[in-house]
């Protein structure tokens, strides 16, 4: 029996992606299943469509790249690099976006991805005082005064110069 | 009517602060050591967070000031600043979590207190980027890297940069990981 050469992903919303398995081994979640010739069918995945898009849409591009990476071929590359700063602006300004890749990544094994997302979602945290950075991801105080005046008691010595 | 609520609900989320810790620790190892601990004041999520961190990178050059730019404080200060900050960092820190990656960069007078404390983590350490700065080459004399470097037998990268000093390795050191080495 001839193997193919696509695998099919579903996503959580039902919508099928059929990829060439020479994008999607970037995956180590999806290349296990492809060696384990557990790829045939397709594979259900707990991924929302618009982010399985986009993770597909960055495994394509990378694998391009890496496929590039030989030959120079300036106007490619300048479209690659366009690319990925366009990548960048998208999920920065979009955290609903950001964090379900994230998710995905690190469900889907693409280190590379994962690496990215982290680097992106530091940027912005960088140069933040606490109280910015609860602001900017919507994250609860949850300490009563008396708790933050000891954690800030213990960590007193990071906060003075 | 619901589904707008909802989408409004899930648009206001703290979507950061549940994610796995593996994944926080990954997004805090791109900061300043001292902002890293500086998030214990966020929630009670992350308080503890910064003390597991497998991730180190500490540059005495993060711990200079304006003044230092202009001159009005001396290296001496930095320094200081730099060593008080180590120290704490040492102690509060949770010693039972392993470190994986360590980068130090500082002058060489500093390195006694994390060379210490760094015999603790070496069964873990995978990654050690060292630089010193160029006091050592300003004796002009042949000093000893230090020598529990040699005790991280675990070590898969090493990178050793001493500013333009004689810097000696040991006879003997054993590192059965070893893939890089600079």
């Amino acid at each position: 029996m001839a193997t193919t050469s696509t695998v099919k992903l579903r996503s959580g919303d039902n919508e099928v992606f059929e990829v060439e398995k020479q994008v999607m081994i970037q995956s180590g979640t999806i290349r296990n299943m492809i060696e384990d010739d557990a790829a045939d069918g397709e594979i259900p995945l707990q991924i929302s469509s618009r982010n399985l898009a986009k993770v597909v849409e960055w495994c394509k591009c990378m694998q391009h790249r890496d496929r590039n990476n030989n030959n120079d071929n300036k106007e490619e590359e300048e479209e690659e690099e366009e690319w990925e700063k366009k990548f960048d602006e998208e999920v920065s300004e979009d955290k609903d976006l950001h964090f379900g890749l994230l998710l995905a990544a690190n469900y889907l094994e693409i280190p590379a991805l994962l690496h990215r997302l982290c680097q992106l979602a530091a940027d912005i945290v960088k140069g933040k005082t606490p109280e910015e950075i609860r602001r900017t991801f919507n994250i609860k105080k949850d300490f009563t005064p008396e708790e933050e005046e000891a954690v800030m008691d213990e960590h007193g010595w990071a906060f003075h110069d | 009517m619901e589904t707008h609520q909802k989408q409004k609900k899930e648009k206001d989320s703290d979507r950061i602060s549940p994610l796995h810790d593996s994944i926080l620790h990954h997004i805090l190892s791109f900061l300043p050591v001292k902002e890293v601990v500086q998030t214990s004041l966020v929630s009670k999520r992350w308080q503890e967070l910064w003390k597991s961190l497998p991730y180190l990178r500490f540059q005495e050059h993060d711990f200079t000031t304006r003044q230092r730019f202009i001159n009005l404080e001396s290296d001496f200060t930095t320094r200081h600043r730099f060593t008080k900050f180590l120290h704490y960092f040492l102690i509060k820190r949770d010693n039972k979590s392993s470190i994986i990656r360590l980068a130090v960069k500082c002058s060489q007078d500093v390195s006694d207190i994390w060379t210490s404390s760094l015999a603790a983590f070496s069964a873990s350490v995978e990654e050690l980027d060292l630089e010193f700065g160029l006091f050592i080459a300003r004796y002009h004399q042949l000093r000893d890297y230090p020598s529990c470097i040699f005790s991280c037998n675990f070590l898969v990268t090493l990178k050793l940069k001493a500013g333009g000093a004689m810097a000696r390795f040991p006879d003997k050191f054993f590192f059965p990981k070893m893939k890089n080495l600079q």
